[in-house]
């Protein structure tokens, strides 16, 4: 396709000949197809990204030079969360989906594929909407995240890696970059942390140019959030709110190093066999109420997540880590020990990084049901919270431990306020001393912020990429961040041709050879995608090409194994022709 | 009002001083005109204190001479050379501003139709104070009470709460006397009326030229009265000036024109001014009757939708006649009378609540419209707008035959016939494939009647049939109606507002008031001896008493 | 004043194409928005020999690459998708006149007889089927278009629809021809109502004619100046309405649109501007073009109108 395309002198000489016949004009176009197609994939594309439906668009045309039906449809997000998350694995016809695009990540630095691909988290409750499950992917996952020897989980990652490069159960496009513009005036934006995405760390922000004791910074948030509880979220545009609110029991120290360090605690102990924890906690912590943080918090916290009244995103990943509520026990005031079934790379990965410690005191009294729409959630008003020794406390938003106090929503400048926190307990190195996250929606109308000085930074979610060169130094700096997230290509691995293969030519003649023809149909997809171009064209260069769900930039990632997967129609054909396709 | 009285008005202008004086006024149209110049060559004198009327047909450029005077020519009519001298001043040179300040102040006008002259959503005080404010006069305290004078002096009833009232709930009369009220608040010098009687009835015309000749004799003004009725000019006229496709043809005090005309267009038009006869029309007599109509009825329910009241106006009520052939039945009335009703009823283009029509001895009245379609052919109508009666889109030849061919005539025959009526009405066969537009109205009357006598009919409603054509036209079409009558003794139903053309050509005649019939018998009666107060009235309203009183009633050479 | 009328204006002439004639001839409006729409009719007809390309080829994208400036290959460059800049203009140009003038027969078709039915019963009739008119008047069109597009792309899938190329489209054109016939419908209910009471309408009653020929042969001729302008005015109401769809990110993925072309390229307008200035201008000369003309005939239609 590349290759043969006519050049326009070309052209118009085989015009003189086929004008007679071409100046029948139709306004009626025929169908792009004429030969029978080998099969149908229905391609849903969000309708929200421009970028992705591009790129989407361009996947779903190099699938049809395969002489495969694609039928594309650019739909609201919502229309294909609803479709995927059926218990049955339904394909687009029966009212589930074949094929669509989105970006995901590891919610934790460590790496946690069995979270996104373990039979276990097939919907309704887990996240494995792609039906992931071949035996020697969950066997590799199962000894990564239950093996306390660093070794086998090393060994265990590889075999998953090697294992997804091999049968490509979906496509990675693209490892992308985060591309962020701030204003040149501001230093230590670097600290800024994911965890467990992006989210500012206004408190070590310093403005050069201001002068004076209050300085104020902004930051702009794409999308409007819907709930600031973080056991309920895990996106970008609620965690850039509450997460300068809340702490964690660990936190990165920063994202050059991607180290854990102590936070809410002070210390973390294992034993040997990666069973028991003891977990020391930080004294002298006070929540914004003025409230002494203790254990008694920390287990208020698990509690509610692993109550199922309670419906956190996070209940899934805390039940297979701790079993039950069994496994902790408040040793002191400041002490918890830990016991674990069986070892749980989640336990460090996830409970004591990603969960923020909520206040027992201010939210115990809040039900369930009203958890969502309580100001907590809401920051739209006030609720009084009584402390132990029976002071009150008049809340405007969440009441957390971290270096900013909620202030309320602005609505006149559709911008959630927080005020800096002065008994913080720890250091902090900035100057700013009010923060806003400001929704603003559109690469360009933020830029324009920026020129304008209504913001100083923005969240990852601009995909500024292409627009770099429009960015101009007195008024924007560009910075790029590793987003350790990848873009992918998701298949219902249910469809009876790339799914399972029983509709293959192969798989019909030869059903013990489905799932193998299956493989060939989903490598062949894979060589249709122009990763290349779309990295080049597309995101101006800012990422890599995708091979399979594992940061291009984690340790993790095996690149003597990982070769980027070359797009390549004709190797792509001869793939087809494996699982008994036939090309003229 | 008779003759020795008028003469004695015209010699009391003895003053001579003239205020406004038109010398040598050229007036062009855009090219593709029928002629170069809206006016041409007009010297005109207006003396302080008279009423001077400019008289002319449709397209004689009366209209465009008085725009000329008050600066309201469109934009494509363009004064070309002369002179309009008031006050010393050139109103053709003058700055804009300097004209809109003598509007209204110096001159003022009234128009035709005064309720498009008048703003819908201002109350009749604010427009008359209105005036007043755009030329800076007197506080709103005094436009106020002037205001109220001026309602007052121009005979409007209620003056309080009329300067509070809405120009839609006003009558076509008394809009117009509003209309003179605001003409008159800065007493200006001259007032110019163009057609300022033409929409109203006979008798609120009656009145109005009342009131502008009184209002005339006390302010001293001096009046240019446009018209194209030689009735109103000798109601009202101290001076006449006759036009004709832009050309002055004859100017004289109004006894001289109208009795002894010089130019031979003047004498053709004072010769087809219809005249009261008081004889009784030679017509047939003892011949069958071809329409019987008894008790009939039309109740008229307006407004009765799911969303207002409704409301009933009885617009024929227990009317009853009878017209035999060859004969012809005169139906009087003013507006709102429930004339035109009776036709539309006759020809059941509205539905009667009652009483019964009898065509060819059955009656039709109550009969679905399938079962009258063949009742149809014998009863037919000629209408009253000759521009709006003609599908504009339509040769004649496809607007005559189409009749005929849907009661099954072969086409070739309807031609056939098409082309002898033409001929009857006198137009050549050669406006067979021509369309509407190619025609003056006079001849799209007569093409209307050519229509009417496609079917051969027995009865033919004529509703206003030539009230909208210039009055030499009228009388051209009115000999054709009896030429043609004579020719084929059709029935004829004419229905009209003017008493004089009636008083012509039937040989019976109703008065309608109200949707009753007042008084009916023959003309003779009628008009020289009516037995009913209205009609009383009717016939000492006609304008232009005078003229039939002078003369003879025989059309002159 | 009527007296001189009758002198001064021609009286309008009803030859064959007369409307259009008279347009023509008299308004300059007319003549240089009649220019413009055959602009657009003859790049639509013969726009897309003059390109190499197929309408939705991004071969671009392997070779010069996307925001491409001009070049020998790719005249007016590429845009964001990689499209050749100048092909999707020249495709654009039939989609647009396909919903302009598909959405127009619609609304065109059942404004015509749903006002004629309303203006020449009159009465209840009238009411309800102008009430239901109101009603189409009043409702937010492009949320139910929109949500209408969605449910239906849903709803077909599986079915032979689903197989019909550029079924999307068709909704769409449907969609705004169903809701735009509501102007259609009062003004040619206006015009039944004003001509059915002129004498030449009742003369045909005398005469004997059916309804049925009263309102094709009478009326309805006399009322096609008005209803033309109007119709004229909707081909581009429609053809901006689509445009806004494809904007909004609901078009056809099929259809090479100049409001998808906007969609996409409108955020690096600064670094490529001619990948969205392009379909705004054929967008603007378009719909331009069509309101120009619907103005030329309505000075044609009123020559009146005109000269005050």
């Amino acid at each position: 396709m590349s290759n043969n395309q006519p050049t326009r002198r070309e052209f118009l000489q085989r015009v003189g000949i086929g004008a007679a016949a071409m100046t029948v004009p139709t306004v009626i176009w025929s169908p792009a197809h004429a030969a029978e197609p080998h099969f149908k994939i229905y391609l849903t594309i969000f309708n929200n990204q421009q970028t992705r439906m591009i790129w989407t668009d361009l996947i779903g045309k190099n699938i049809a030079e395969l002489g495969v039906e694609v039928v594309t449809s650019y739909v609201p997000p919502s229309e294909v969360i609803s479709r995927r998350a059926n218990e049955t694995g339904a394909t687009y016809t029966e009212g589930g989906f074949d094929m669509y695009s989105e970006r995901i990540y590891y919610s934790t630095m460590m790496p946690l594929p069995d979270v996104l691909f373990s039979k276990a988290a097939f919907p309704p409750f887990g996240k494995n909407f792609y039906r992931v499950e071949d035996d020697i992917l969950e066997q590799a996952m199962e000894t990564y995240s239950s093996s306390p020897d660093p070794q086998k989980r090393a060994e265990a990652l590889k075999t998953f890696e090697h294992r997804w490069y091999d049968i490509q159960p979906l496509h990675m496009v693209f490892y992308p970059e985060d591309v962020i513009a701030i204003n040149p005036d501001l230093e230590g934006f670097d600290a800024t942390t994911y965890n467990p995405v992006f989210f500012p760390r206004p408190e070590n922000w310093t403005i050069t140019s201001a002068t004076g004791p209050d300085v104020s910074a902004a930051f702009a948030c794409w999308q409007p959030p819907t709930t600031l509880v973080p056991m309920y979220s895990s996106g970008y545009n609620e965690s850039n709110i509450f997460g300068p609110v809340y702490n964690s029991l660990m936190e990165y120290d920063s994202w050059e190093t991607k180290k854990a360090v102590p936070a809410l605690a002070e210390s973390v102990t294992a034993s040997e066999d990666g069973l028991v924890w003891t977990i020391k906690l930080r004294e002298g912590v006070k929540w914004h109420s003025g409230e002494e943080f203790t254990a008694d918090d920390v287990i208020y916290t698990w509690d509610t997540i692993l109550d199922p009244a309670y419906a956190s995103v996070q209940n899934s990943p805390l039940v297979s880590t701790f079993g039950s509520k069994e496994a902790y026990e408040k040793v002191s005031p400041y002490e918890i020990k830990v016991t674990l079934p069986k070892y749980s790379i989640l336990f460090e990965g996830l409970v004591l990084t990603s969960i923020s410690i909520m206040p027992k005191h201010a939210y115990a009294s809040i039900g369930p049901e009203e958890f969502r729409k309580h100001t907590i959630s809401t920051w739209t008003s006030g609720f009084t919270v009584t402390t132990s020794d029976g002071r009150t406390y008049e809340a405007k938003g969440a009441v957390g431990t971290g270096p900013w106090i909620p202030a309320g929503f602005d609505a006149m400048r559709k911008a959630y306020r927080m005020v800096k926190n002065p008994d913080y307990w720890k250091e902090t190195t900035g100057n700013v001393t009010e923060f806003f996250v400001v929704n603003i929606q559109g690469a360009d109308a933020v830029l324009s912020a920026l020129k304008a000085g209504e913001i100083d930074a923005h969240d990852p979610m601009y995909d500024i990429g292409t627009l770099v060169s429009t960015i101009e130094e007195d008024w924007g700096k560009v910075l790029t961040f590793d987003s350790y997230k990848w873009q992918q290509t998701c298949l219902n691995l249910k469809h009876p041709v790339f799914g399972t293969g029983v509709d293959t030519p192969l798989g019909k003649q030869d059903p013990s050879r489905a799932a193998e023809a299956a493989v060939y149909v989903r490598q062949a997809i894979s060589h249709a995608i122009p990763r290349e171009q779309i990295i080049k064209n597309l995101i101006a260069g800012y990422g890599k090409p995708g091979t399979v769900p594992m940061p291009v930039t984690a340790e993790e990632y095996d690149h003597d194994y990982l070769k980027p997967i070359p797009y390549d129609l004709d190797l792509a054909k001869s793939l087809m022709e494996k699982a008994g396709y036939k090309y003229a | 009002m008779n003759a020795s009285a008028q003469i004695e008005r015209s010699d009391v202008i003895s003053t001579d001083d003239v205020i406004l004086a038109i010398e040598g006024l050229n007036v062009s149209l855009p090219a593709g005109m029928d002629r170069d110049h809206a006016v041409r060559d007009i010297s005109v004198e207006l003396r302080r204190g008279e009423i001077l009327c400019v008289i002319g047909e449709s397209g004689s450029g009366k209209s465009v001479m008085s725009n000329a005077v008050m600066g309201l020519l469109p934009p494509q009519l363009k004064p070309v050379a002369g002179r309009i001298v008031f006050d010393g001043r050139d109103l053709l040179t003058e700055p804009p501003e300097a004209l809109r300040d003598l509007r209204g102040r110096a001159i003022s006008m009234i128009f035709q139709d005064p309720l498009s002259a008048l703003n819908p959503l201002m109350t009749v005080g604010d427009q008359i104070a209105g005036v007043m404010r755009a030329h800076g006069v007197g506080t709103a305290q005094t436009r106020r009470a002037r205001a109220l004078e001026l309602v007052r002096e121009v005979g409007l009833p209620d003056p309080e709460l009329m300067l509070l009232q809405y120009p839609f709930r006003l009558s076509g009369g008394q809009r117009q006397r509003v209309m003179i009220a605001m003409a008159l608040a800065l007493e200006p010098q001259i007032l110019i009326a163009d057609e300022p009687t033409t929409a109203l009835d006979v008798t609120t015309q009656a009145q109005i030229l009342e009131l502008i000749r009184d209002i005339q004799r006390r302010k001293g003004m001096s009046v240019m009265f446009v018209t194209h009725d030689f009735g109103v000019v000798s109601e009202i006229a101290d001076r006449v000036l006759v036009m004709e496709k832009g050309h002055l043809v004859e100017a004289g005090t109004v006894q001289k024109v109208l009795t002894r005309p010089e130019h031979p267009y003047t004498q053709r038009l004072v010769a087809a001014v219809p005249r009261m006869r008081g004889d009784t029309r030679e017509g047939m007599q003892g011949t069958p009757v071809v329409l019987k109509v008894e008790n009939l009825r039309k109740v008229y329910r307006s407004g009765g939708g799911f969303l207002s009241k409704e409301r009933r106006v009885v617009a024929v009520d227990d009317v009853s006649f009878e017209l035999r052939k060859g004969r012809t039945l005169g139906v009087v009335g003013e507006s709102g009378s429930g004339k035109s009703s009776l036709g539309k009823l006759l020809m059941k283009l509205i539905d009667c609540d009652g009483g019964r029509i009898i065509l060819n001895g059955a009656d039709v009245a109550a009969m679905p419209e399938a079962a009258f379609r063949p009742y149809r052919k014998t009863i037919q109508m000629v209408f009253q707008d000759p521009f709006a009666s003609l599908n504009p889109r339509h040769t004649i030849g496809r607007i005559l035959t189409a009749g005929p061919v849907t009661y099954g005539e072969t086409p070739g025959v309807a031609r056939a016939a098409a082309r002898r009526y033409l001929d009857m009405v006198g137009l050549s066969a050669s406006a067979f494939d021509r369309y509407p537009h190619e025609f003056s109205g006079g001849q799209r009357q007569r093409i209307g009647i050519a229509r009417a006598l496609m079917f051969d009919p027995q009865v033919i409603v004529a509703d206003e049939a030539i009230s909208a054509l210039d009055v030499s036209i009228q009388a051209q079409i009115l000999k054709l109606f009896a030429d043609v009558q004579a020719e084929t003794k059709v029935g004829l139903v004419f229905i009209t507002h003017d008493l004089r053309v009636a008083s012509q050509i039937c040989d019976e005649v109703l008065v309608m008031h109200k949707g009753r019939v007042v008084e009916s018998g023959p003309p003779a009666q009628i008009f020289l001896s009516p037995g009913d107060d209205y009609t009383r009235r009717l016939v000492a309203a006609i304008p232009g008493a005078e003229i039939t009183l002078s003369h003879d009633g025989s059309p002159q050479p | 004043m009527t007296s001189m009328n009758d002198s001064i204006d021609p009286v309008a002439r009803p030859a064959r194409f007369g409307l259009f004639g008279r347009c023509l001839r008299t308004s300059m409006t007319g003549r240089v928005g009649f220019g413009l729409v055959m602009f657009v009719v003859i790049v639509a007809i013969f726009g897309p020999l003059l390109t190499p390309y197929a309408p939705k080829d991004q071969s671009a994208m392997y070779a010069v690459g996307a925001n491409a400036r001009p070049s020998a290959d790719h005249w007016l460059g590429t845009d964001r998708l990689g499209y050749d800049i100048l092909t999707q203009l020249l495709y654009g140009a039939r989609t647009a006149l396909v919903v302009g003038l598909g959405a127009v027969l619609i609304s065109g078709c059942a404004g015509i007889l749903i006002g004629g039915i309303a203006g020449y019963r009159g009465g209840w009739t009238d009411e309800v089927l102008m009430r239901f008119a109101e009603f189409f008047l009043v409702v937010p069109i492009f949320i139910i278009i929109l949500a209408v597009v969605r449910v239906l792309s849903k709803a077909v899938t599986g079915t032979a629809f689903e197989t019909m190329p550029y079924f999307n489209l068709t909704v769409i054109i449907l969609m705004i021809g169903l809701f735009g016939w509501a102007p259609i419908a009062r003004m040619t209910r206006g015009e039944f109502l004003r001509i059915k009471t002129l004498e030449f309408v009742q003369a045909a009653r005398c005469g004997g004619q059916s309804g049925r020929q009263i309102v094709l042969s009478e009326i309805l001729p006399n009322a096609f100046p008005s209803i033309v302008v109007l119709i004229a005015l909707e081909i581009g109401g429609a053809i901006l309405a689509e445009a806004m769809i494809s904007f909004l990110g609901f078009g056809d993925p099929n259809a090479v649109s100049w409001g998808q072309m906007l969609y996409f390229n409108y955020q690096s307008l600064k670094i490529w501007p001619m990948a969205s200035l392009a379909p705004g201008f054929m967008i603007f000369i378009t719909v331009l073009g069509f309101n120009l003309l619907a103005d030329g005939l309505s000075d044609a239609a009123n020559p009146r109108a005109r000269r005050r």
